[in-house]
């Protein structure tokens, strides 16, 4: 989690502190999302790109990071609906997406099954919830930051967190006990 | 506290906000009560069953990449290019792409070749020159902020296409005599009307004094002077090879110098290691209305594509400047060298051998703890400001090769690699930078070690 809040980039000296402090949250942000690195890598870009453009008119924004995560988001669900549009698939009746890219290195193949394995969990609840298990246990943000990138209270966070996490519960503990039996 | 408020306060458990006194409140809560503990726990298994089991991070030229946009996307050409195009109809965009085709081949191609528009350019050449050198004449002072690729403790000139940005500043106060300050991480030069002051912090650095003119700060010496910059741009285009165009866009004159990479690159090893070693384009923008300097980029051309590698970020005129920028103020253990015991010591350097061998000595020297030798081959050695621990760092190093010597971009001496490991077991691959340009002919070691 962020220690304070960074204020918007406004040369690029600060953008590039910004971009090297941030990159890897953001890219795994958009890459738990996407399930590609490639287009993590391009939709983060393009954000920081923007952030640099709007530089002057965003100047007054105080926590920098939040707005960009928001970004980063919004970026990553405007992708996915143009995806969405040529590539799903159903299962447990949401739509999920299968991000194909060709490439057979190893690394990517097990950040693209944990890809999966997260994100199989987290259909299983509603959306609004996952979203918010999402960004405190992926993306590390505390409870005040997410309350920000969502515009809700803060309260309305910790329910949501605790609602899903309590329904994720029969899940993963079933999966532990059918681990169990196998040995 | 009970189980309903437990429950309601558990998330807090999972947010590294929480209070201390909450935390031990919710545990001393667990210990009394299996069902709480027992529901705590399996959100626990929960959240590390959702945590990734790898690590996802951004590419290493991620930030690159985006940094080289950024400066693409501010230059104002483009800006102009992405507004416009993007409102007009599919026909109007063919019309305009091909009006524009034609218009860049009208100005550009004739603008540097053609004579009447050399003529042309030349006299909106004249006219800026003339209005900003008028401009200037009532500025007092001038602060700019301005960053590059490059390394810190590098000197000025020194850039680095792969490197990240470093933040620059300058100072300078415009009178009788004049004063200025550049300075860098690692690296300050002050000229305070009489002398020079090269301080460069670190073991192996220097506190340097020499006269006002000395050379220090390189190709950055033309931001010292934003009202020649026209002038100092067209000498260096009669010069050298290098085109410049100077058009007008709303409130700003645009001045674009191109330039050819200068020097003998048969070996390409100072290619891109400054900007007059590279292919580059420099930009600068005049307002229109006052004829101040008010940004610059330079962009150089590699592997065929356009790096951005200095940016003018800041630029104020008439802020009042404290005489104190003007005085480097030095650690107490660190005392002011004469430039000249550096460059000009007659007894410094070795004639009558090649570069190889000067190299081969002076290794040998570092090799043997032969202090005397050493600070012979690279004068000032002994006025480093941590010379103990350079010593302890590099002494006793073993040589395991010595190249060939190679001459390479405008560096008027000549490069020897070599390869050596230090008594930490570190291998260091580099190349040593000989010059002879003084009277005696006599080599010395100017860098690459």
């Amino acid at each position: 989690m962020t220690e304070h809040p960074e204020k918007f980039p406004q040369t690029l000296a600060e953008l590039e502190e910004f971009i090297k402090k941030n990159q890897n949250r953001l890219v795994r942000h958009a890459f738990f999302r996407l399930g590609n690195q490639e287009e993590a890598e391009d939709v983060v870009q393009e954000v920081m790109i923007r952030i640099y453009q709007e530089k002057e008119s965003k100047r007054h924004i105080e926590n920098g990071i939040s707005y960009a995560f928001r970004m980063v988001f919004n970026t990553c669900v405007d992708h996915l609906r143009k995806k969405t549009r040529n590539n799903f698939e159903q299962l447990n009746g949401k739509n999920v997406l299968v991000a194909i890219d060709g490439s057979n290195r190893e690394t990517e193949i097990i950040a693209k099954e944990e890809f999966h394995r997260i994100n199989q969990l987290l259909n299983s609840i509603p959306a609004e919830q996952a979203e918010v298990l999402r960004l405190r246990i992926i993306d590390e943000l505390s409870f005040i930051e997410i309350a920000e990138i969502m515009k809700l209270p803060v309260t309305t966070i910790k329910s949501r967190f605790s609602y899903g996490i309590i329904k994720l519960r029969t899940k993963v503990n079933h999966q532990e006990e059918v681990k169990y039996e196998l040995h | 506290m009970n189980c309903i408020e437990v429950n309601e306060k558990m998330a807090d458990l999972f947010d590294n906000s929480i209070s201390q006194e909450l935390k031990d409140e919710l545990f001393a809560h667990f210990r009394e009560c299996p069902d709480c503990r027992k529901l705590y726990d399996e959100m626990s298994g929960v959240m590390t069953e959702l945590q990734p089991r790898v690590t996802i991070n951004a590419s290493r030229n991620l930030h690159t990449r985006i940094l080289d946009q950024a400066i693409q996307t501010g230059n104002p050409y483009q800006a102009r290019r992405i507004r416009i195009l993007p409102m007009l109809s599919p026909t109007w965009k063919k019309v305009t792409a091909i009006a524009a085709l034609l218009a860049v081949l009208f100005i550009l191609f004739p603008l540097f070749n053609h004579p009447g528009w050399v003529q042309n350019n030349a006299n909106a050449a004249n006219t800026l020159l003339g209005k900003s050198i008028t401009a200037l004449t009532d500025v007092k002072s001038v602060y700019m902020e301005f960053t590059v690729r490059t390394l810190e403790n590098e000197n000025f000139e020194y850039i680095d296409m792969n490197a990240g940005f470093v933040g620059h500043k300058l100072w300078k106060v415009f009178g009788n005599p004049s004063k200025w300050r550049i300075e860098k991480p690692g690296r300050t030069v002050v000229m305070d009307g009489k002398n020079q002051y090269l301080y460069i912090s670190g073991p192996m650095g220097f506190a340097l004094i020499g006269d006002a003119d000395r050379g220090s700060v390189d190709w950055m010496k033309i931001l010292l002077d934003p009202g020649k910059i026209l002038q100092t741009e067209k000498d260096f285009a009669a010069r050298n090879e290098a085109k410049y165009q100077v058009v007008e866009e709303g409130n700003d004159i645009i001045l674009t110098v191109k330039a050819k990479a200068m020097g003998d690159f048969r070996n390409t090893y100072a290619l891109n290691k400054t900007i007059p070693e590279s292919n580059n384009r420099r930009v600068y923008t005049f307002d229109k209305s006052t004829n101040l300097l008010k940004s610059l980029e330079v962009y150089i051309e590699a592997n065929n594509k356009e790096i951005g590698i200095l940016q003018l970020t800041t630029i104020k005129y008439d802020e009042t400047i404290a005489d104190s920028k003007f005085v480097i103020t030095l650690p107490a253990n660190v005392k002011w060298v004469p430039f000249d015991r550096l460059i000009n010591d007659k007894n410094a350097g070795l004639a009558g051998i090649s570069s190889e061998e000067a190299t081969k000595r002076f290794l040998e020297a570092w090799q043997k703890e032969d202090w005397k030798t050493v600070d012979l081959l690279m004068p000032g050695f002994m006025n480093s400001i941590d010379v103990e621990q350079v010593k302890h760092e590099y002494g006793g190093l073993k040589i395991l090769s010595i190249g060939k010597f190679f001459k390479s971009g405008q560096y008027p001496g000549e490069f020897v690699p070599y390869e050596v490991r230090l008594k930490s077991g570190t291998i260091k691959k580099m190349n040593l930078a000989l010059r002879r340009d003084n009277p005696g002919k006599k080599w010395w070691v100017d860098g690459g070690f």
